[in-house]
């Protein structure tokens, strides 16, 4: 198959989305499934990638696509998770601040760690951990839509046995 | 009381290495936020405590500055100890294999005035990375305030640091911090002002910097003036106006006069007792602050701060050693608004003197220019002195002056002059003084103020 040939997707929610061959390759389990699929029978056939929503599916295509060009950054490659990310290059700025909603930002996070797309990966979490930055603990709860499952009986005891690390206030 | 939401948030669904993997991004303070969310991040946040902390630590740009902070004790003092390199390691588990151990900071062995320097080697421990994550709470503080500080006055053109920005802060305020611990702390001060071309401990923490982080430092220095001016050595008070009375915000000292030596005073505290005296200043009485601020640190009041002077200090040295340096240094602050473009900054980061004392030989000791004759000065300085802020900044960067030497010469010159600051000046060159008449000043120096 030609790299600029398209290939289709189909998510969890029975949305098909529709990417080249190339873009695909940049998530390392899909490369791998079509590895390994037989592409005689395979050929035209929708992919499935029933973990993963239409809505954060068709995001990362999105993203991969823009990226279809670069290098594919293996998993394993020594010095990937050492190194430092202190900002993104502006393309993904901007595809990150047209998300808007936080719930899918999370839901592509998750995404681009099942389909081992590690810059994406990277990109996604350095973006959740600058937009809960400066949070109190109430505002990261508020922000992530979460759940207090601690006591206050909990939380005071964890606050006492941990206040090396905890807010003053 | 637990609260009961309608549907389970997408991170629920984030597996454990990928939480972590956010953990590790996040800074010391919302992290201990974020680990009190619930019990599952709760959870991976004890396990992997360890873990967390270095990768933490290790994106800090400033973490070997904070490594020899966190070392740093009496024996510093002793002859070529000062800023001895350092070799820090960190072991999950006592038993742990040489090879296991993680690297915080590594130097090579290196020669240093002929002689062979090793590292001094540290292991640290879990908890001292807690203490050290710590420090970093501290710097983040910072680097939270910073944009109020530096658009005080332009608060509509405030905005978020910029990752280079942040890393330029961060060092700087960690350099500030070291000099601080060292010379405005409770270790034994020395009261005289640095002199050129000397070996001294304090000039050694700026001889190691590049031209373009001094001139960072300086830079940070000059916001730190005047946010000590500012937000902690001014109260409320009635003014009276041509409209009637108005409250304003009066600087401590009799008609102003003592403000810069009150701030310049002040300015010997250091990052995390200056956080803690700004975060309470405003439930404290006058009184009370000023009772805690001098209790803060040992002999507060009787001297200065002296890292501006050392500042000088050693870009005059630069300038004297090195004849083909242009006369007038770009701008090179932290914030990008305050400085040149990158290429014209990056001819100044190249003229650190690693061993921490110039390159100098006897003769050209011998050659240096004699001292600049100081009623000049004081009749310069004192024409200079009342400037707008932004035109005084100008005026200082025209004459070649760092923005916290100009202050201080220009708000104190008697004071300066006595403190052999006068030397300090890179004008020299460039003012005929083939008139002036030398004035000696009295070798008595003011007492220290009384706040």
């Amino acid at each position: 198959m030609a790299d600029n040939s398209m290939v289709t997707l189909m998510a969890a929610d029975h949305i098909e989305i529709q990417a080249t061959l190339q873009a695909v390759k940049q998530c390392a389990t899909l490369g791998t499934m079509l590895e390994v699929l037989d592409e005689q029978q395979t050929l035209g056939l929708p992919i499935p990638v029933l973990e993963v929503s239409g809505e954060a599916l068709k995001k990362v295509i999105e993203w991969c696509e823009y990226h279809r060009e670069d290098m594919v950054v293996e998993t394993e490659q020594p010095g990937v998770a050492a190194q430092i990310l202190t900002s993104l290059p502006q393309w993904d700025t901007e595809f990150f601040a047209n998300i808007g909603d936080k719930d899918l930002l999370i839901k592509i996070c998750n995404a681009s760690n099942f389909l081992e797309i590690p810059l994406l990966l990277q990109y996604s979490i350095f973006v959740i951990a600058q937009a809960l930055r400066g949070k109190s603990t109430e505002e990261m709860r508020a922000f992530l839509n979460i759940e207090n499952d601690l006591t206050p009986e909990e939380e005071q005891k964890i606050r006492e046995d941990n206040a090396w690390a905890m807010p003053q206030n | 009381m637990a609260q009961t939401l309608s549907s389970p948030s997408p991170i629920e669904a984030l597996p454990m290495e990928v939480i972590l993997e956010i953990m590790e991004v996040m800074g010391p303070a919302d992290l201990s936020n974020f680990g009190l969310v619930n019990k599952r991040f709760y959870h991976i946040f004890t396990d992997k405590r360890a873990q967390i902390l270095l990768k933490i630590l290790r994106n800090c740009p400033e973490l070997e500055l904070l490594l020899h902070l966190y070392t740093a004790n009496q024996n510093n003092f002793l002859p070529d100890r000062m800023l001895h390199p350092l070799t820090v390691t960190f072991s999950f588990r006592p038993d742990d294999a040489p090879e296991d151990k993680v690297f915080l900071t590594r130097n090579p062995v290196a020669w240093k005035n002929g002689k062979i320097v090793c590292p001094e080697k540290i292991k640290l421990n879990v908890f001292d990375l807690m203490a050290l994550a710590q420090l970093v709470k501290v710097i983040d503080w910072w680097v939270e305030i910073y944009p109020r500080l530096r658009w005080r006055d332009h608060p509509e053109d405030r905005r978020c640091l910029k990752s280079d920005e942040e890393s330029r802060l961060r060092k700087a305020i960690a350099r500030w911090w070291l000099y601080s611990h060292y010379f405005h702390g409770n270790y034994w001060r020395n009261t005289h002002a640095p002199k050129k071309f000397e070996l001294d401990a304090r000039l050694h923490h700026v001889r190691i910097l590049t031209t373009q982080e001094i001139h960072e430092l300086d830079d940070l220095l000059g916001i730190m003036y005047e946010t000590i001016s500012k937000d902690l050595c001014s109260s409320p008070g009635k003014v009276n106006r041509e409209m009637g009375s108005v409250v304003e915000l009066i600087p401590w000292g009799k008609n102003g006069e003592r403000h810069p030596a009150i701030v310049n005073t002040y300015m010997k505290l250091d990052p995390e007792l200056l956080k803690y005296f700004l975060e309470h200043c405003y439930r404290y009485s006058k009184e009370y602050l000023i009772t805690a601020i001098t209790n803060s640190t040992h002999d507060l009041l009787f001297d200065r701060e002296t890292l501006s002077m050392s500042i000088a200090t050693v870009l005059e040295e630069r300038s004297i050693l090195d004849p083909d340096r242009p006369k007038t240094i770009p701008p090179m602050g932290i914030i990008a608004e305050d400085r040149a473009n990158a290429d014209e900054c990056e001819v100044w980061n190249h003229d650190a003197w690693p061993t921490g004392f110039p390159p100098i030989t006897k003769e050209q000791l011998a050659e240096q220019p004699s001292e600049l004759p100081v009623r000049l000065v004081i009749t310069l300085l004192k024409q200079l002195a009342g400037c707008h802020r932004n035109r005084s900044k100008s005026v200082a960067t025209t004459l070649g002056l760092t923005f916290t030497t100009f202050l201080f010469l220009s708000q104190d010159p008697v004071r300066s002059i006595q403190n052999n600051l006068s030397t300090s000046i890179n004008i020299l060159p460039q003012v005929d003084i083939s008139h002036a008449i030398e004035v000696h000043p009295s070798p008595h120096l003011p007492p220290p103020h009384r706040t």
